[in-house]
């Protein structure tokens, strides 16, 4: 924070453009390596053939274009959103430990899926997702509303904390009183977070929230900076820190909202992906960890969903637990580094 | 509420809502019991005995778990948020219930053909529950000492890896699923004088040295340099609480299961009624865990008398941790609002 404003973002030096040539050339061979592990196996030579049209049988084809496209652009847009979303939370609510677990989207979408499927609501199979959306958009605007009158970032945080335990609250009665194991079962899969099977129908209903988010995000960066400063500062430079901090909440929220709702609250994401980034960036400057959380959010998944579909193959894990499992020792390595780029917050 | 004399009366008004609320929790049940006639069998005035064995052998174990469970929850997320500087902290983060629960998955899991699991699945969780807190500790120390940033980090990792291998374990097992549910969500259905004596010795040990190290907290609380200056050394400080505060946990978790929630409201709360000082938030926070666990609790009991459907495996009832979450959600969110700082 040392830094003038603008300067420092605003240039570019030879790391950054080492950092960033990585990030891009691992995404692209890993998108490469994630797109030929369709089930039949395809070579990755005989990608380009494929996707044009011009090459490959008939099952190539459709198991490369109709499944393994779909999966690849949820991969990526879920971890970008999740990345991102929660080094968001970070940034504004000057807390480590912030997710967007604390949004109430994933506990609202979480709510509404266990409605469906341990109360045996009557609702269409290809209806889940939006019913979870609406669960999920429901649980966030009850978190913004609640939080409305929230001073500072504890409190806000708080406010979420709480209101997200309320709702797995209702969801643990639900699962107490009246389900039974077989509901249990498809219920849990859900809560862990999934992306086989996924079609061209799911990346509808999330590229429009995704792609829209992200910029906005990125332009709004620099008040996320602001709000990192302590609330007298803010309010003496004239910063109405309250509204602000409720827009990149409610923000944050609709980056996820879809997301949570055809893939499931995919764990620990958010929680992970903005300290992996810490550690790259260093500076607690939100121009630069926006982005890269961005990348490395996506980063992770992909590779994570790459994981899952080979740890047991022919079988497949839920690519939530991969997750964990690859970024955990990731940050572990980056934490022994001598010179950590932790600051108090 | 500053005053010392307000603070008093506030422990006082606490307390004696867990007495009343623990014998109404006695009465209660298949059977209704007035208090005057619980505390004529606990005292061991004229009764039937009927009266008396129901309090005694039926329903004491629970109720006094209920306490001990929510007093030790209360305490470990009071002592963790001053160990870790951070107010969303909570006992799960020391580790021990994710450490627990996967040694109770694997264990569960693993044809080990032992005639009744169930009596030795609280020792196992025990010895999940400490491995996973020393795991965190050691793991987090590995070099130049401990940092709140640095032991944030470590334990979120450590329980998304712990937690990520229960999840697998758990779908790949279908008995394991079923029979773990009930220590995931956490409840204290069924439980027996065996569990009490389990979780006492933890709770007498970690309650009152978690009371007495007040002071020490109190510096943690200040900014290293201040701390150093007067006096405390910060390194085996937090150590010590961090030991403390999951022993407590696991003392609660070895009999309870991961019931969630408690151990991060009772210290919130505590702290939006009597401001930061660690002296008195730590034996309030103990305090608003015993409350809140035993009335969740006296709710939870009162509604799960008959499950709608056929009982299969793991049917719980109505666990105490969403009673807890359902109602305490709404009061830590008015608590805090209502704080004036």
């Amino acid at each position: 924070m040392s830094a003038p404003p603008g300067a420092a973002a605003a240039g570019w030096s030879w790391s950054r453009v080492v950092v960033a040539g990585a990030i891009l050339a691992a995404l692209a061979v890993l998108a490469v390596v994630h797109l030929s592990m369709v089930e039949p196996r395809v070579a990755p030579g005989q990608l380009p053939g494929i996707l044009l049209g011009e090459s490959g049988g008939r099952i190539e084809r459709l198991v490369v274009r109709e499944l393994g496209l779909p999966r690849l652009i949820l991969a990526l847009l879920a971890g970008a959103a999740l990345g991102l979303s929660g080094a968001i939370l970070q940034v504004v609510l000057r807390n480590p430990l912030a997710s967007p677990g604390l949004l109430g989207v994933s506990a609202g979408a979480s709510l509404a899926m266990a409605i469906i499927l341990l109360l045996n609501a009557p609702v269409l199979f290809a209806l889940h997702p939006i019913v979870a959306l609406a669960g999920g958009l429901g649980g966030g605007l009850i978190v913004l509303v609640a939080s409305r009158g929230a001073r500072t970032p504890i409190e806000a945080a708080l406010t979420g904390v709480a209101v997200a335990a309320l709702l797995h609250g209702i969801i643990l009665a639900i699962i107490g009183l009246a389900a039974s194991s077989g509901a249990v079962r498809v219920f849990f899969l859900f809560t862990v977070g999934n992306l086989s099977g996924r079609t061209w129908d799911h990346v509808r209903l999330v590229w429009p929230w995704v792609l829209a988010g992200i910029p906005v995000a990125f332009l709004l960066a620099r008040g996320a900076n602001v709000l990192q400063l302590d609330e007298d500062v803010t309010s003496a430079l004239g910063m109405p820190a309250k509204r602000m901090r409720g827009v990149f909440v409610a923000l944050a929220a609709l980056l996820v909202g879809s997301i949570v709702a055809v893939a499931g609250p995919i764990a620990w994401v958010g929680l992970l992906t903005p300290h992996i980034a810490r550690l790259i960036v260093i500076r607690p400057d939100a121009r630069l960890l926006f982005p890269v959380a961005t990348a490395i959010g996506a980063l992770l998944l992909l590779a994570s969903d790459v994981l899952a579909k080979v740890v047991i193959y022919p079988g497949e894990i839920p690519v939530g637990l991969c997750t964990t499992l690859l970024a955990a020792p990731m940050i572990l390595v980056l934490l022994r580094r001598k010179n950590l780029g932790l600051h108090r917050s | 509420m500053t005053s010392a004399r307000s603070f008093v009366a506030l422990v006082l008004v606490a307390g004696m809502a867990a007495v009343a609320l623990f014998i109404l929790h006695l009465g209660l049940g298949t059977v209704w019991i007035p208090p005057d006639r619980v505390l004529a069998a606990l005292l061991g005035g004229l009764t039937d005995s009927t009266d008396r064995t129901i309090v005694w052998d039926l329903r004491m174990p629970r109720a006094i778990l209920g306490l001990l469970v929510g007093c030790m929850l209360g305490l470990s997320g009071a002592l963790l948020q001053v160990v870790m500087r951070n107010r969303l902290a909570e006992p799960g983060l020391t580790g021990v219930s994710t450490g627990g629960i996967l040694l109770a998955v694997l264990f569960l899991a693993g044809t080990w053909g032992l005639p009744q699991p169930g009596r030795l699945l609280p020792f196992v969780v025990l010895l999940g529950a400490l491995a996973g807190g020393i795991l965190v500790l050691f793991v987090s120390s590995a070099r130049g000492g401990i940092d709140p940033l640095r032991l944030i980090l470590t334990a979120v990792i450590v329980n998304a890896i712990l937690g990520s291998l229960t999840a697998i374990v758990m779908l790949r097992s279908n008995y394991a699923l079923g029979n773990i549910l009930s220590w995931l969500i956490g409840s204290l259905h069924g439980r027996v004088w065996d569990d009490v004596w389990l979780a006492l010795p933890w709770a007498a040990v970690g309650v009152a040295a978690g009371l007495l190290a007040a002071r020490a907290a109190n510096l943690l609380q200040l900014d290293d340099e201040s701390g150093r200056a007067l006096g405390l050394p910060l390194q085996p400080a937090r150590v010590a609480l961090f030991g403390l505060a999951a022993v407590l946990a696991a003392g609660a978790v070895s009999v309870s299961g991961a019931i969630a929630f408690v151990g991060l409201m009772a210290p919130n709360a505590a702290r939006a009624i009597v401001g930061a000082d660690a002296r008195r938030v730590l034996p309030l926070a103990a305090l608003i865990g015993c409350v809140l666990l035993l009335a969740a609790d006296l709710v939870a009991q009162s509604f799960s008398i008959r499950p709608p459907i056929p009982s299969s495996a793991y049917r719980v009832g109505l666990p105490v941790g969403a009673v807890l979450a359902v109602f305490g959600a709404p009061l830590l969110i008015f608590l805090i609002r209502r704080s004036t700082r």
